[in-house]
């Protein structure tokens, strides 16, 4: 009896003993996540080309997110990778930097680089990354291959040679391919940016398996988005072998530190009053306000310039010409407020974006968190403005909520400037 | 490859002066006597680099002098201007240094001239940090500045290490050299508790280790080390004024850690802990800070709260680390400083 009294303190101790060690590590870890080694002194470390270096130094890259400490080492040594992490963190510079560092510009007119996305701005933009980290490889060639534009002058292009490094859509990459006009047979680096998008939409898919059948089967394959569910980490990882898998398994971590989160209750036909109020009492470099559709997008863009706001809009009806010119000019800051459909709400950068409205509701907090994200990029702040109009917008919002642990309050009466423009 | 050489001697280059001004992008403490977009005096604000932005030019660059003057301004002028919340100041000032470090990368400067220029940078987050660690996440967002500061620390750790290396650089004056102790100090208590910053204060060269101010945070680093926090506790107020400050930001770990053991060494069912002595050891103003501390993690309170009763089964494993708070020694360190005089690291005590 005595030694059964005896034993039972005993085990109750040790398992408090435990308890109390487990929970010791908790701290530690907190501690250390703070910490960013002494030896990660900069871009330098990855030992990339000095050519490269140069160009990083051009852009007043002090140093490496945290996206591209973990994956740049992998990357530049050839790994497949799989990689989510928050928007606007450098995740493009991740597979710039790592295929410009692979490629032996010596090969002409061979193709060894393929980047694809899903919107015709973001190629567009992509192959701006890779020309301004290139500037000191005179030798590469970047192309870039859209639909909206005419097929011939593509045709003509690669006619003239090969380019080094190819982005586009997969509907124009694969009429290229098909038409024989684009050879992917001694292909190195299979990119596919904003991933999910792409290989969740069917057709999108198809054209991506297609174009993935062209390649030959030992090259390396990277993939990016902000947003991996678990559904589609599987199918991304059938394009890939043994990749490095990053993941931002809190989804909480996914919302961006310096970003302010507000939402108004009103009615759909005081939306627009409420939009001029606020455009007219806050101050803002550059404003993107989504609307859901087409329509909306050119009756809303029409009626702010009415009002002699200075605004421009960009939707899908518009011809590619037309787009990339108005892309231009907001990027230029010619005009400060973009009306735009999701079309633009996916890893577009303009740097001078700090507010965004969901003027209507996104239809899902995937698109939610990728048109917030077009403010506060790069640990810079911002301000997120959405709209509810209905119990079902008030829905999604919850949802927004629940998912990524982010309190959005009501949007106080007086906002303080302080919280979302740097500096001002 | 020629290194690009700004030409502007002003805070603000021309061309950006102008679109601000006809833009109405002023900040407030750009405006004069603040008065609505009246233009003050303006400093160059940070844009971030983005695919398809041409190279700056020259004529959009400033001058090293120019750099350190804007450093200056900003850290003697726009500090203490109190018209607006700390806050306020802090990220306009914070937004205008980091254009400063955009620029140093772009120019490529050596490690003299970017130890210059980024040491008063990290000692600026580091008051910040302590000095604004009681706002809300919306009016200050604490893992930004963490992260800004640990950039800037190594980034001028590195250029002390560069200019060790470099066989052709002059002797440092002792100014240099006291400079670095306390850089080399702030590292050491920023990273409290880390196996690496700790490894490097054993390498670090003699005159750094010898430093009484480093000596001491080094004695903090070691125990904390040993895990012999009651000499950690007794190390911090002794530390000086901005160094106190951000080990300050470590207390409210070091209070858990300790009252956690306490659960275990004072563990007993009929003696208590006299609260005087746990106010003393854990460097509480009083008795209320030490019950907050007792009822977030689950330690009883004897009925006439002078004494604490502990209880190794009681104690909450799953609370949460208070976040850290403003400490009155540290408050009356702080009144006792002037601050630019601190930040631009001329004075040391």
């Amino acid at each position: 009896m005595a030694d059964n009294d005896d034993l039972l303190d005993y085990e109750d101790e040790e398992q408090t003993e435990t308890t109390a060690v487990e929970n010791q590590e908790a701290p530690k870890k907190d501690v250390k996540g703070t910490y960013v080694s002494i030896h990660s002194s900069g871009f330098r470390d990855f030992l990339l080309k000095p050519e490269i270096l140069r160009a990083i130094v051009d852009c007043g890259f002090e140093h490496p997110s945290e996206v591209q400490h973990e994956c740049i080492p992998q990357a530049v040594l050839g790994m497949d990778i799989l990689c989510q992490a928050k928007s606007g963190m450098g995740k493009t510079a991740v597979f710039v930097l790592a295929t410009l560092q692979q490629l032996e510009p010596s090969d002409n007119n061979t193709c060894h680089v393929l980047v694809m996305c899903h919107t015709r701005e973001l190629a567009f933009q992509i192959s701006k990354e890779y020309e301004r980290f290139s500037k000191y490889m005179p030798t590469v060639k970047v192309a870039v291959f859209f639909g909206g534009m005419a097929i011939q002058k593509d045709e003509e292009t690669l006619k003239s040679g090969t380019p080094h490094i190819v982005v586009g859509t997969p509907g124009r990459i694969l009429a290229l391919i098909r038409n024989k006009k684009l050879n992917l047979k001694l292909l190195k680096h299979f990119v596919l940016d904003e991933c999910d998008k792409m290989l969740e939409q069917l057709d999108m898919r198809r054209d991506v398996q297609e174009i993935f059948r062209s390649t030959p089967h030992g090259k390396q394959v990277m993939m990016f988005s902000a947003t991996l569910s678990k559904d589609i980490r599987p199918v991304c990882k059938k394009f890939m072998q043994d990749p490095m898998e990053v993941y931002v398994d809190d989804e909480a971590k996914l919302t961006l530190h310096g970003l302010q989160q507000h939402y108004v209750n009103l009615k759909e036909n005081e939306k627009n009053k409420k939009l001029f109020e606020l455009l007219d009492v806050l101050e803002f470099n550059q404003v993107v306000i989504f609307v859901k559709s087409v329509q909306r997008c050119v009756a809303l863009s029409q009626l702010l310039t009415e009002q002699n706001f200075p605004a421009i809009g960009i939707h899908r009806g518009m011809t590619q010409e037309e787009r990339l010119n108005r892309y231009q000019q907001f990027k230029d800051f010619q005009k400060r407020i973009l009306v735009a459909t999701n079309l633009f709400g996916r890893g577009m950068d303009i740097e001078r974006v700090n507010i965004v409205f969901n003027y209507d509701m996104p239809e899902d907090s995937d698109t939610y968190l990728h048109r917030v994200a077009r403010a506060g990029r790069f640990g810079t702040k911002g301000l997120a403005i959405t709209f509810v109009s209905d119990e079902n917008d008030a829905k999604i919002l919850n949802e927004v909520q629940d998912r990524f642990d982010v309190n959005i309050s009501e949007l106080p009466e007086e906002i303080d400037l302080s919280t979302y423009i740097e500096g001002r | 490859m020629a290194q690009v050489r700004g030409s502007c001697e002003s805070f603000c280059p021309d061309g950006e002066a102008k679109m601000r001004i006809r833009e109405k992008l002023l900040h407030y403490f750009e405006l004069k006597n603040g008065q609505k977009n009246k233009p003050g005096v303006l400093v160059k604000e940070f844009t971030r680099s983005a695919a398809d932005v041409k190279m700056p030019m020259p004529k959009e660059m400033r001058t090293e002098a120019a750099l350190t003057k804007t450093v200056e301004y900003l850290l003697k002028d726009i500090i203490l201007d109190t018209r607006k919340p700390y806050n306020v100041a802090y990220d306009f000032i914070f937004d205008r240094l980091r254009a400063v470090r955009r620029e140093i990368v772009i120019q490529m400067y050596d490690a003299s001239q970017k130890i210059c220029l980024l040491e008063p940078i990290v000692m600026f987050l580091a008051y910040s940090r302590y000095r604004l660690c009681e706002e809300p996440i919306e009016k200050f967002d604490l893992k930004i500045c963490n992260q800004h500061l640990q950039e800037c620390l190594t980034g001028v750790l590195c250029c002390y290490e560069e200019l060790e290396d470099l066989e052709s650089s002059r002797e440092p004056t002792v100014r240099e050299l006291e400079r670095r102790c306390f850089i080399e100090s702030l590292y050491q208590l920023f990273n409290l508790g880390s196996p690496e910053s700790f490894t490097r204060a054993l390498t670090l060269p003699d005159y750094v280790r010898r430093d009484a101010t480093f000596k001491l945070c080094f004695g903090i680093c070691l125990a904390f080390q040993q895990g012999n926090l009651y000499r950690v506790l007794m190390g911090v107020p002794q530390l000086p004024h901005i160094l106190c400050a951000v080990a300050a930001a470590k207390l409210q770990v070091i209070r858990r850690s300790l009252l956690q053991i306490f659960t275990h060494a004072y563990n007993n069912k009929q003696l208590t802990v006299p609260v005087p002595y746990l106010l003393r050891l854990l460097l509480f103003d009083g008795p209320t800070g030490l019950q907050d501390q007792c009822r977030h993690y689950n330690i009883s309170l004897t009925a006439d709260r002078k004494a604490v009763q502990f209880n190794k089964t009681d104690f909450n494993h799953n609370a949460e680390v208070f976040t850290p708070q403003h400490e009155r020694f540290v408050e009356s360190k702080l009144k006792r400083i002037y601050i630019p005089e601190v930040l631009l690291l001329k004075k040391f005590n």
